[in-house]
């Protein structure tokens, strides 16, 4: 493949990344809207005060790999955890929780907008119309005093330290939902030490280090330059969201999930520092990223894919008892690894027909807006005299050797 | 002496490339060109574009007459038209699919500049903007206004 193919294609994939973000303007408010939310939980009369609460963000969120709603308008999810370092002695999982509860529905408006039934484990605050989000919150209690790895950036230290992240949630289903009171036996949960995990497979030479406690900052920086791995994950959510669309066959409910695919894609992301490069290894190793272990209770080989902070947890234990969710996901990545490969292969199809190919794997909006800024990029690169003509081929670019496209205006019969 | 040195050389520039230069410069630059017609002041060749690596391969007549001056065809195919569109864009004839490259009132090309270095890079580019064009229908190359669209920006804007 020639470089400026490659070129070409990865100047196509950052534009069409950089559509995949939420807006600067959702983004802000969601931050907003956690702020006043922390406000609520560490007012003068809250129970929870003792045990400083805090709000942070998880999830996409936290890691950068949000992908903007297929369909315009509808709803985001933004992952929190309202975090205690303590807990009164005689709670029990239902009692946090209820805590919390208690402490949010305190303020009339909270109280409006929490979703009833409450969830397993979290509470959903749903926002106005014109917000377009809502938001889980995770009540949950540290297993250690852990500030002090938040301040540790991402260059240092093993992985070994990530346990010391370990947060213990509660859980409705968990059979001592009503009488565990000592909270290093209620289910762990690790979504910080995730985060430790994947930025250090994220980022290159090239990036400066952050810390955790930068990752999860409340106020950061949107337009911060995003990582290849980020791009890459979001590329790979939006080509999930599109197959298993609201208007395609599929049974939604066992699509291909989130920390799957940010989880192969990170194991085998290779540090490429170009989201094309990032991408096709990143796919082409997804595959090989999935153990087998045979079961012998079951006498079956089942898949694994592993937590890379806790190797007890399976991500793909669904698949064991829900066929349709392994079936799913090989199916996805059966699609993926072609669309990908086509990509690859699109010499001498033509601009629009590699515009075509890639809107039926990515949605059409975002992409004809991708190639649209690839276009106006190019224009500017001749008004500014950067871009040159090949000799004997025509082809255009700032590094081919040839005449410098002088400035020039394309007329018409109307002008 | 100095006025004889003005006048020749503006007399040069009056003049302009002959033909054979014209076509000497093409051939530097796309030494596989095929010569369809020469003679005298004129001269018909075919050349090969292909913008990007993604893009298709066109062929582009060129025609060169050094007292009406150069035309432009792609030729041997005929080219589409976006969903939302009628006609091509910047062309002079829809049919002969004759491109127009750049502004005579600001003689951005005249008889005393070569081809190779102008309108040839200029017909490239052509082409990549002509399959962006083919997407949305809309011109991302810049030149004048196709569609109106200038004027129906400003008239919401006041």
């Amino acid at each position: 493949m020639r470089i400026e193919h490659k070129d070409l294609l990865n100047r196509i994939l950052e534009f069409l990344g950089g559509e995949l973000d939420i807006t600067k303007t959702q983004f802000e408010s969601a931050v907003k809207s956690y702020q006043a939310l922390a406000e609520q939980l560490t007012k003068d009369n809250s129970a929870l005060l003792p045990y400083k609460p805090e709000i942070l963000p998880q999830g996409s969120f936290m890691l950068g790999t949000m992908v903007k709603p297929v369909v315009e308008g509808s709803k985001l999810d933004v992952d929190l955890v309202c975090q205690l370092i303590n807990k009164n002695a005689s709670w029990t999982q239902y009692d946090l929780k209820q805590k919390v509860g208690n402490q949010i529905k305190d303020n009339k408006t909270y109280e409006k907008m929490i979703k009833k039934p409450e969830g397993r484990r979290c509470w959903t605050l749903i926002y106005a119309e014109d917000s377009n989000y809502h938001m889980d919150i995770l009540p949950c209690i540290v297993d250690s005093n852990y500030n002090i790895v938040f301040e540790k950036s991402f260059s240092n230290a093993e992985l070994k330290d990530a346990d010391e992240l370990a947060i213990r949630i509660t859980d409705r289903e968990d059979i001592g939902y009503n009488y565990t009171t000592n909270h290093l036996v209620w289910l762990k949960s690790n979504p910080f030490g995730y985060a430790k995990w994947f930025f250090r497979r994220a980022i290159i030479n090239s990036t400066r280090f952050i810390s955790l406690k930068e990752a999860i900052e409340p106020i950061r920086d949107f337009d911060k330059e995003k990582l290849p791995l980020q791009r890459v994950v979001q590329i790979l959510k939006r080509h999930r969201d599109i197959m298993f669309s609201e208007n395609s066959d599929y049974d939604l409910d066992h699509k291909p999930i989130s920390i799957i695919i940010t989880t192969l894609a990170a194991k085998s992301y290779d540090k490429e520092d170009n989201i094309l490069d990032a991408l096709v290894n990143a796919v082409g190793n997804m595959r090989g990223e999935i153990k087998e272990k045979y079961n012998p209770e079951t006498g079956k080989i089942e898949k694994i894919i592993e937590n890379p902070v806790n190797s007890e947890e399976n991500f793909a234990d669904k698949w064991v008892k829900e066929d349709k969710k392994r079936e799913y996901f090989y199916e996805w990545l059966n699609k993926l690894e072609e669309d990908i490969a086509s990509i690859i292969s699109s010499d001498g199809i033509g601009l629009n027909n590699l515009q075509k190919s890639m809107s039926s794997q990515f949605g059409n909006s975002i992409t004809e807006k991708a190639f649209i800024n690839y276009g106006n990029q190019n224009r500017i690169l001749t008004e500014t005299g950067k871009r040159k003509m090949e000799a004997g081929t025509g082809l255009l670019g700032a590094t081919v050797s040839g005449p410098i496209i002088k400035k020039h205006d394309f007329e018409g019969l109307n002008g | 002496m100095g006025s004889s040195y003005i006048k020749s050389s503006k007399q040069a520039r009056k003049k302009g490339f002959s033909a054979n230069k014209q076509l000497e410069k093409i051939k530097e630059l796309f030494p596989n060109m095929k010569v369809i017609k020469i003679k005298g002041n004129l001269f018909e060749v075919e050349i090969k574009l292909k913008p990007t690596p993604v893009s298709k391969a066109y062929d582009v007549k060129i025609c060169f007459d050094k007292y009406s001056g150069v035309d432009i065809y792609v030729i041997n195919e005929k080219l589409e038209v976006a969903a939302n569109r009628k006609t091509l864009p910047h062309v002079y004839s829809h049919l002969e699919q004759k491109l127009c490259l750049y502004s005579w009132k600001k003689r951005q090309w005249t008889k005393e500049k070569l081809i190779s270095s102008t309108i040839i890079p200029w017909a490239s580019e052509w082409l990549e903007f002509y399959e962006l064009w083919l997407i949305s229908g809309k011109w991302l190359g810049g030149g004048h206004d196709e569609y109106g669209e200038y004027v129906e920006k400003k008239s919401i804007e006041d």
